[in-house]
């Protein structure tokens, strides 16, 4: 090949432009290092060398304040800085605060950039997403030691006495937050391990003089008998297609399938549950509802074409505390329904394989502490997060301060709702860490928002029930066994394998694809060498004790 | 007479398929004024409303007078106002540069220029970038990586080739320098693809709202459409997420998502709505440059 003169002189530029671009980033400074360099140097270097460790006990406290700097998720409404709480909070808990709302819609990307680039502030909101614990990114990130290990402080006998208030998570919720033998963060706004309940119109139940659902079939023949399209229909999937296995809907799947999302049985064979005959019993009922047009044709679309809060559908497969009648409930029906509109929970519904509960984590999302922390101020942001999860600094982020945001008069709470919204009061706390069990959200209904009493009881009846039916499922195969297993081809192929499941579910719903091709779909995926290597992967880790 | 007529049918059948499409076009823009108008307790999701049936600026109000409207749109204001004129600035002289075929290593810019069209590095070296030089909580993060793009670059560079060489020599006969030339015949002479490039820069800049989250920790520096995406998050929240774990406790009354949506949708339209027709004899001149080579 002749080059050119001309063509000499451009090759040769460019291969000098591209050294010099080449040659210039890798100098680039120590800045630009990888986080696996900089929090292991880090982590091991701080330890012998820092000023903020001559505090006066290990507590808060007496000494120098501890400078803890957080990433939270926010959703809307960030109360401004410096304001009247954030200084009590400083306060109290002998601390200097520094926060970072992200909006949840771009909080992943966010906190992935902060693990791989090892940046990130003191104190980590993390957020799961995906089949497992954590996610991939969050995986290697813990692999390049971003963060602290609090096995060893969370494992000590006397924990539960130096942290009441985090002493309050049960062991169900340390052990699925174990990776690896390890506690990397604390579990974080926590919830009862069952939380879904059906909800269905009282006031429209009463007038058609219908009998309250004790099965899923039956509750099956009420949606349709309440259905009234296109005015009222009886379902609200107004999610979308993803509505299908929303957390709660999943209630609906372990009636049919009495397994969670993967289930193991005696032989240590795991399996996923959409891929379990059984599974086909839930698609069934679904389609049934969807011909007797009990679901809104267009469901799939999200467009909230049938939703229960405004007033176009029926019934609702939700939390157990979204409707209960209160002065200040969690939901409430839009301004443009009937007045008259009331919610009953059902108690749990009867299936052929068990009840209708769903079963989760416990918690959504955890603090992890940031490795550049050094290490003397674990025990003191362990006290601040237990007192986090106290009483007091509930009732600090709730109410606000007395004489500035309410005033105490004949026993009651007068607010200053003004005060409120200006200094931002009245959400949840930065870090949510409250133990929150089912005893916690009925009493703050009964203290804080102002239940009718005859509901109230009414809730707590149902919820011992659900509660009482949760601990059966359990003990025969409801649960997340493979929650916290180590296995890297589910996080990383999981997406990829199951990309046509939403879809085709939807399909089998409106009776677009058949069970025979429903059938042949998950023959395909798990005669799949991945899915097998999947299942290979979490037999071993649960045989080899997994956490 | 058969012709005459038929010619008017013409004329009125494509006038009115036009007129039905116009229509397409603009009905969307008054539904999402009249729901934002409208008051929450008659607003029906999923009805056609073209007029509210009970007006209310609540929406608004709610939006306008809330807590760091004022900050945010400074901030925007700020991005926008010194970003667009850099932006124009570096990307013109950049483009200027390039146009001219004696250049050294020219060849070597352009091919380095088009491989920023097919490569991307991605989120993380761009913020490992941002972050090693010093641009961490500074507006300018948001204004220095986007100054300039590889399209805008060659667009430009191809309309200065369009222009006539024997000007620029004209020119230099009479005694200009360069930067003489640039400013004095080449600028006056390129006010459609600037005009043009000021409206998409403008546009760009006001959008800022991904890289404000992930460049910038301070909310006091966020700018409009970091704050208005809270509120329409904070509209949601109640009916959130079913997915794991989320319950919200939510005190306090807000008009229902759909009408802040929409008024926080008109907050954010209008400025940029109300430029426009200033540069609209510009623009359309400006977008047709590149599309047909002399």
């Amino acid at each position: 090949m002749v080059i050119g003169k001309k063509n000499k002189l451009t090759v040769s530029m460019s291969l000098l432009l591209l050294a010099f671009t080449l040659t210039v980033s890798a100098c680039s400074s120590n800045g630009g290092t990888n986080a696996g360099n900089n929090a292991g140097s880090n982590a091991g270097s701080n330890t012998g060398t820092t000023e903020s460790g001559n505090n006066g006990n290990a507590e808060t406290g007496t000494g120098k304040p501890l400078d803890l700097s957080m990433l939270i998720i926010s959703f809307g409404n960030t109360p401004p800085e410096g304001n009247p709480i954030e200084k009590k909070v400083e306060e109290l808990t002998n601390t200097e605060i520094d926060l970072t709302y992200v909006p949840y819609n771009e909080y992943a990307a966010r906190q992935d950039v902060g693990l791989a680039s090892g940046d990130f502030p003191d104190l980590i909101q993390v957020m799961p997403s995906g089949p497992q614990l954590y996610t991939s990114v969050q995986v290697k990130a813990i692999e390049n030691g971003v963060f602290h290990d609090l096995t060893d402080y969370i494992k000590a006998p006397d924990f539960a006495e130096k942290y009441p208030n985090l002493g309050k998570i049960p062991q169900s919720l340390w052990d699925k937050v174990t990776f690896n033998g390890k506690i990397y963060a604390v579990p974080r706004n926590l919830e009862p391990e069952t939380f879904a309940g059906t909800w269905l119109r009282k006031d429209l139940m009463e007038a058609k003089g219908l009998k309250t659902p004790e099965t899923v079939e039956e509750l099956g023949d009420t949606l349709i008998a309440l259905s009234d399209p296109p005015k009222m229909y009886g379902l609200d999937l107004s999610a979308g297609a993803s509505a299908l296995e929303s957390t709660s809907m999943k209630s609906i799947v372990a009636a049919f399938t009495g397994t969670g999302d993967w289930s193991v049985n005696a032989d240590g064979e795991f399996v996923y549950s959409n891929f379990m005959p059984e599974y086909k019993g839930y698609l069934e009922w679904l389609k049934k509802l969807y011909d007797a047009k009990a679901i809104h044709p267009e469901f799939a679309l999200g467009q909230k074409v049938a939703s229960f809060p405004d007033g176009t559908a029926a019934g609702l497969v939700f939390r157990w505390h979204a409707y209960v009648p209160a002065e200040k409930p969690i939901n409430k029906f839009a301004d443009s329904v009937d007045p008259n509109a009331k919610g009953m929970l059902l108690k749990p519904l009867q299936g052929p394989k068990g009840p209708a509960v769903d079963t989760n984590a416990g918690f959504w999302t955890q603090t992890a502490m940031n490795a550049k922390m050094p290490k003397e101020n674990i025990p003191r942001v362990l006290a601040f997060l237990d007192w986090m999860a106290s009483g007091e600094s509930l009732d600090l982020f709730l109410s606000g301060i007395e004489g500035v945001h309410y005033e105490e008069k004949d026993g009651a709470k007068v607010m200053n709702e003004q005060k409120m919204s200006e200094d931002g009061v009245g959400g949840d706390p930065w870090i949510m860490q409250t133990y929150r069990d089912s005893e916690f959200f009925i009493n703050d209904f009964e203290t804080r928002r102002g239940a009718d009493p005859a509901a109230l009881a009414e809730l707590k009846e149902t919820v011992a029930d659900i509660n009482a039916k949760y601990k059966e499922a359990a003990a025969s195969g409801l649960g997340m066994p493979h929650y916290n297993l180590y296995a890297p081809t589910l996080l990383k192929e999981w997406d990829r394998l199951t990309k046509g499941l939403k879809d085709n579910r939807v399909k089998v719903v409106m009776g677009q694809m058949s069970m025979e091709e429903w059938d042949q779909y998950v023959a395909s995926i798990t005669s799949d060498e991945t899915y097998k290597q999947i299942l290979k992967e979490l037999k071993e880790q649960y045989a080899a004790g997994g956490k | 007479m058969g012709m005459i007529r038929a010619d008017r049918l013409y004329q009125l059948s494509v006038a009115f398929v036009l007129l039905l499409v116009g229509l397409a076009m603009i009905v969307p823009f008054f539904y999402i004024l009249a729901v934002s108008f409208t008051d929450s307790s008659v607003y029906e999701p999923n009805k056609l409303i073209l007029w509210p049936a009970e007006w209310s600026a609540d929406a608004y109000k709610y939006i306008l007078f809330g807590n760091g409207f004022n900050t945010a749109l400074r901030s925007s204001l700020f991005v926008t106002l010194a970003g667009t004129p850099l932006a124009l600035a570096i990307s013109a002289t950049f483009a200027y540069m390039v146009s001219k075929s004696y250049l050294p290593g020219r060849t070597a810019m352009l091919r380095l220029l088009v491989l920023t069209i097919l490569f991307s590095p991605g989120l993380i070296p761009n913020y490992l970038v941002v972050r090693n030089l010093g641009l961490l909580e500074s507006w300018w993060s948001l204004i220095l990586p986007v100054v300039t793009n590889a399209w805008t670059v060659l667009v430009l560079k191809s309309f200065f080739q369009g222009i006539p060489q024997e000007l620029e020599e004209s020119a230099k006969i009479d005694g200009c320098n360069d930067m003489g030339i640039f400013m004095r015949i080449i600028l006056p002479l390129s006010k459609a693809p600037l005009a043009a490039f000021t409206l998409f820069f403008a546009v760009a800049f006001w959008n800022t709202y991904f890289n404000a989250i992930i460049y910038i920790n301070d909310s006091v520096k966020w700018p409009l459409q970091v704050y208005l995406q809270q509120i329409v998050l904070a509209a949601n929240a109640s009916r959130f997420i079913d997915s794991q774990a989320l319950t919200q406790l939510q005190l306090g009354s807000t008009p229902p998502e759909e009408t802040m949506k929409m008024a926080a949708v008109i907050a954010v339209m209008a400025p940029i709505v109300l430029v426009y027709p200033f540069l609209q004899k510009h623009f359309a001149q400006g977008v047709l440059i590149g599309s047909v080579k002399e």
